[in-house]
């Protein structure tokens, strides 16, 4: 049963007012030192991922499909996958991989040039055993021609 | 003016409120109204567009099944990280990182001394599963995004304030992920304190997750149900077809041919999961499999100073905490305050009776080490010894300059615990300079950093 002018039940109101409630209080807790900072790290979450990322994989992909056209076995996945991979742990451990970790002699006395041979070393994996896979669907495809 | 009359007179045959104020404001009325239908009706050219979004694999079963799976992970990961608040026993002195917590420590309950691995395991599940939910996470996302673009932006209050609590649900969970993963490397680039972020923006994002699941969950079942997921897997890329359309606006109305069937795209997922999980499980499982986690930042064994007996992970050195040798050499001395007062030199410590306990040190940042053969004297006999033997708290500190867990509190049952030690050696050396010597506490089932290293005082408060 819609409420008049709000466009909702009246418990749509009420979960929504909670949940505005709850935020509030934690995030008036949340800004009270740094607001800017983490007022822009929040919104930059969201923008990042929507506007950056997002479109930023969509539009590569896109230019992949395209770039690969029609085959019989299709090479796209082969592609996707290994580099959806790769991407990930890159982009959750960039720091590390990319050595930008000042205080990690400091705080850890543990290294981190190994990690980015590490990360080159499980692309280079994720590529060639993905290229076995299509070889091997390849194989099949040319013994049983549907 | 009699030209104006007449003139009027003709409109009013085919308007007959030409002219007059209700005329006005009906005018206004039906041209918003109209208005409002012609952009209804005309998106922008772009995402916007129902016909901008090809990929014919979007739908509600696609968007609900990832929806129920991305939701049993939140909320472990949600209730795992409220027990390591826990942990840290905020209610005793020095203890809280977020004083002003007020009722969001509602739940908070004296954390237990046992067992052992307690956080430990606890920490680890919060870690490598708030890592592996990255892929699950992204793909939720990528599976609604022409939500973001919906036209208009909003056709109600109530529309627009569900779109308010969405943002902070994207962005909480996005703040989260990143906040933690950066945080598990040492990679402090945020200008603000991770504790106090982290915490509050689990409640920011908790409380938007409780609205979008009790606003949604019923949906998400049947649409989930509407088809048989394991049917499903065996459906190759050439029998792909769209969903049947719904009313929400995630099918796509002019679907490209797919590239992928819905089996590919789980496997894709689950093993971009895994793969992240694999990662860092590592680091938390320990033992032999420590190594595996290949790009975890505690994938390597300490070497040098740190090596042998002390080979086991270190967080912050000696030199970063600001330990000078002399402070730590023939000087050092352990103060206990209590209702009698004792200065014990390491001679002193090392006369009375040693107890041996197996114990692991774990970390907030998800990684911890094997249980370690420490030895030292039991936190107890030293309550005992400040004529405090049945203490509420102890608060401990050490001589480091650096840090901001220079002091750190022990409940009563910490202290009274059989294991619980001022641990002099460690796997039958002394203590390295960087796990504390001459004296660090060492308790089952602590956060890492309530394991004080360099104690200088420990001061016993009665019951």
């Amino acid at each position: 049963m819609k409420l008049p002018v709000y466009g909702g039940s009246a418990g749509h109101l009420a979960g929504v007012l909670l949940c505005l409630a709850v935020a509030a209080y934690a995030g008036v807790r949340m800004l009270s030192s740094a607001p800017l900072a983490i007022l822009t790290w929040f919104v930059g979450a969201v923008l990042l991922h929507d506007l950056v990322l997002f479109p930023a994989y969509s539009a590569l992909d896109a230019l992949v499909r395209r770039a690969l056209g029609r085959r019989r076995t299709p090479l796209i996945n082969h592609l996707r996958v290994p580099a959806l991979f790769s991407g990930l742990l890159l982009l959750a451990w960039w720091p590390l991989i990319a050595r930008q970790v000042q205080a990690r002699r400091a705080l850890t006395t543990l290294p981190d040039e190994p990690y980015l041979g590490r990360w080159l070393a499980v692309t280079g994996v994720l590529f060639v055993a993905s290229a076995v896979v299509y070889v091997v669907r390849l194989m099949r495809r040319r013994e049983n021609p549907e | 003016m009699a030209a104006q009359t007449t003139a009027l007179t003709v409109v009013r045959r085919f308007r007959p409120y030409a002219g007059t104020r209700y005329s006005a404001r009906m005018t206004l009325g039906a041209s918003a109204a109209k208005a409002w239908k012609w952009i209804e009706a005309h998106p922008p050219p772009g995402p916007t567009r129902r016909d901008f979004w090809r990929s014919p694999l979007r739908g509600p079963w696609l968007t609900g099944v990832l929806g129920l799976m991305l939701l049993g992970g939140m909320v472990v990961v949600f209730l795992t990280g409220l027990f390591s608040y826990a942990a840290y026993n905020p209610d005793l002195p020095s203890n809280d990182q977020t004083p002003d917590r007020g009722l969001l420590g509602f739940y908070l309950f004296p954390w237990p001394a046992s067992p052992r691995w307690l956080y430990r395991v606890n920490q680890g599940i919060h870690v490598t599963l708030g890592v592996a939910l990255i892929p699950l996470l992204l793909a939720k996302l990528w599976s609604v995004i022409p939500k973001l673009f919906d036209w208009p932006p909003a056709r109600s209050p109530a529309q627009a304030l569900e779109r308010l609590t969405l943002f902070l649900l994207v962005g909480g969970a996005i703040f989260q992920t990143a906040t933690g993963v950066l945080n598990a490397q040492n990679h402090y680039v945020f200008p603000f304190s991770f504790y106090q972020a982290h915490f509050y923006g689990a409640w920011v994002f908790m409380s938007a997750f409780v609205l979008h699941v009790a606003l949604r969950l019923r949906r998400s079942v049947t649409a989930a149900r509407s088809r048989s997921l394991t049917a499903e897997l065996r459906v190759g890329t050439a029998d792909t077809t769209p969903e049947p359309a719904d009313p929400e606006g995630l099918v796509a109305s002019n679907p490209a041919a797919p590239t992928m069937s819905r089996r590919a795209f789980f496997g894709m997922v689950g093993g971009a999961c895994l793969l992240m999980a694999a990662s860092v499980a590592g680091q938390s499982i320990g033992g032999r499999l420590r190594g595996t986690a290949l790009l975890g930042p505690r994938a390597f064994e300490p070497t040098g100073a740190n090596s042998g007996p002390n080979g086991f992970q270190v967080n912050k050195t000696a030199q970063e905490a600001g330990i000078q040798e002399q402070q730590v050499g023939e000087a050092w001395r352990l103060e206990l305050r209590g209702r009698t007062p004792r200065t014990l030199t390491r001679q002193d410590l090392l006369a009375l009776p040693q107890h041996t306990a197996a114990l692991p040190i774990a970390c907030v940042e998800g990684w911890s080490t094997d249980d370690q053969q420490w030895t030292g004297v039991r936190l107890r006999d030293l309550a005992a010894l400040a004529d405090v033997p049945d203490p509420a708290y102890v608060f401990v500190e050490s001589i480091q300059r650096n840090g901001a867990f220079r002091a750190a509190s022990l409940r009563r049952n910490q202290i009274l615990h059989g294991d619980s030690l001022l641990a002099l050696r460690v796997n039958g050396a002394d203590l390295s300079l960087d796990h504390g010597y001459p004296a660090r506490v060492i308790v089952p089932a602590n956060p890492g950093v309530h394991n004080t290293k360099w104690v200088g005082r420990m001061t016993f408060q009665e019951a």
